[in-house]
């Protein structure tokens, strides 16, 4: 075994890995605040990272301020989701079931209307950096996968800030952690449900606007990277942050080795064997706090 | 201090509360009683917000509350602590009491804390433990700690001694003469009617969404009709 390839599989796959779990942090936040499974995460990635290829490729903006504001319109459009579609439909008592399968319309009516306005031809997206490569010794990293690797390091380690220390991010946790003691002591939790849409939302937008430039833009190529979360998600435990970052570093890296050591089709379907497996075997995936819901 | 005047309140198109009266004037300790059912904690939480006033008016110092959601009440002083105390499991104790100033935050909370603290020892030891691995009795102080976080006005306490040793339940009734003797506010709802009637100054007896009796607590200790309502004849 080479070692240098197997050091360029684990870096590589730590890169891609850093993607999955951004796409990851979005549906485990969505879901430990609000309870439900957003099957539209994928398609609002899409069309966040739609918005910014149509500010910097079609409008002519400069790559990062077309990002940024991709990042403000997936905010936006998370919350709306949230204020628009779900609350009223929690205030008719619908079911956590019924408000997935809102997620769901959402993500197939973006997915349409994604290609409606930008058509179903692939379209190349710009790098955000682009440079030589860093070289440490024997290793050489691709510009690319410094910056996913520095995105996904610095934003759990903002999340991680966040949820521990400031008033907003603890009142996050303790919404989760009851509702009703929450509203008891002046959280206002429409207001944080719709903030972790928001949040939810900017998060898989990163992990869009990262992966495009490798996977190219059209309006179905995130559904791979959208499973590829869920499955991140899963087998972090579906309801821990830390969770979902390990089980997309863990994923990237398998992915990366049974590509390089097995074959390419081991690596495209290893997240479903992941899901499947973790769902079988430990359901509340490495960890998870054990308090999964039975259907 | 707080005033509920013909409150109308329940679930799902059914009324509980039948036009409930009572008062708690600034200082007093006002206990809520009657039998499961009566509406005690459906009183308690119409007055907090987290159920809707369908008809007639609460006022906290004087102004409205009842069509104000819950966090808007919390912040013009009034605190509920709720049955089944209600912690936040997964937050550290340390990280309940800062929540229970959530109302207040961005303002100083080292002298209520320090306050709270002194009040109830047992979470200086347990302060940066998870909530839910605490005992059902340091649970109960927890939640009634967090209430105070909040520098409440008015503090509703909902069935303190629910499901507790009766060695907590006698420290649980030792912190609300003591919350008592510092000149908090006070409605307390409690199964166990003699010893809510130690502590408080008048009491409610709820019947069927009403109240069916009230006095002062020297008296209804001695009134064969509290008796008869808790013995169900």
């Amino acid at each position: 075994m080479d070692l240098r390839v197997l050091s360029d599989v684990l870096v590589g796959g730590l890169a891609a890995g850093a993607v999955y779990a951004l796409m990851a942090l979005g549906l485990v936040l969505i879901y430990k605040t609000t309870d439900v499974v957003n099957f539209g995460h994928g398609d609002i990635a899409t069309v966040s990272t739609f918005v910014a290829y149509a500010l910097a490729v079609q409008a002519g903006w400069p790559v990062l301020a077309a990002a940024v504001a991709a990042l403000g319109f997936a905010a936006l459009l998370g919350a709306v989701v949230e204020l628009g579609l779900l609350q009223p439909a929690r205030f008719r008592q619908a079911s956590v079931l019924g408000l997935v399968v809102v997620t769901l319309g959402v993500g197939l009516t973006l997915n349409g209307l994604a290609g409606i306005v930008w058509g179903h031809d692939v379209k190349s997206f710009p790098f955000l950096l682009t440079g030589p490569p860093l070289r440490a010794g024997e290793l050489t990293i691709p510009v690319d996968q410094i910056l996913n690797l520095a995105a996904g390091v610095a934003i759990a380690a903002v999340l991680y800030a966040f949820f521990r220390f400031s008033d907003l991010g603890v009142a996050m946790r303790a919404v989760l952690s009851n509702r009703t003691a929450a509203e008891l002591v002046g959280i206002p939790v429409r207001r944080v449900f719709a903030l972790s849409w928001a949040l939810g939302s900017v998060l898989g937008a990163v992990a869009g606007i990262l992966a495009a430039p490798i996977l190219y833009l059209e309006p179905n190529r995130m559904v791979d990277l959208l499973l590829r979360g869920f499955a991140a998600a899963v087998l972090g435990g579906m309801d821990s942050l830390p969770g979902a970052v390990a089980g997309g570093a863990l994923l990237g890296v398998l992915e990366n080795l049974a590509g390089t050591y097995g074959s390419i089709d081991l690596k495209a379907s290893l997240a479903f064997v992941v899901i499947v497996l973790v769902l079988v075997v430990r359901p509340h995936g490495l960890l998870g706090a054990g308090r999964v819901r039975r259907a | 201090m707080l005033e509920l005047e013909g409150v109308r309140a329940g679930y799902g198109g059914v009324d509980v509360l039948e036009g409930v009266h009572l008062r708690v004037s600034e200082g007093e300790v006002v206990a809520l009683l009657g039998r499961n059912g009566a509406g005690k904690t459906t009183t308690l939480r119409a007055i907090s917000g987290l159920i809707r006033v369908r008809a007639g008016a609460v006022r906290l110092g004087g102004e409205r509350i009842d069509r104000l959601p819950p966090e808007a009440i919390v912040r013009r002083g009034l605190s509920h602590v709720p049955e089944g105390r209600q912690v936040f499991g997964d937050l550290t104790v340390a990280e309940n009491l800062r929540m229970g100033a959530y109302a207040r935050r961005g303002r100083s909370l080292r002298d209520q804390l320090d306050w709270v603290l002194e009040l109830f020892p047992v979470l200086r030891q347990r302060y940066g433990q998870l909530a839910g691995t605490l005992s059902g009795g340091e649970q109960q102080m927890l939640a009634i700690a967090r209430g105070l976080m909040a520098r409440p006005r008015v503090l509703l306490v909902d069935e303190p001694s629910l499901g507790l040793s009766p060695r907590m339940v006698h420290t649980v009734f030792t912190v609300l003469a003591r919350l008592r003797e510092a000149g908090t506010t006070l409605l307390l709802v409690e199964q166990n009617a003699f010893r809510a009637l130690g502590v408080a100054d008048r009491a409610y007896v709820l019947k069927g969404g009403r109240v069916e009796l009230e006095g002062s607590s020297e008296v209804l200790k001695t009134s064969p009709e509290v008796e008869r309502l808790y013995l169900g004849a």
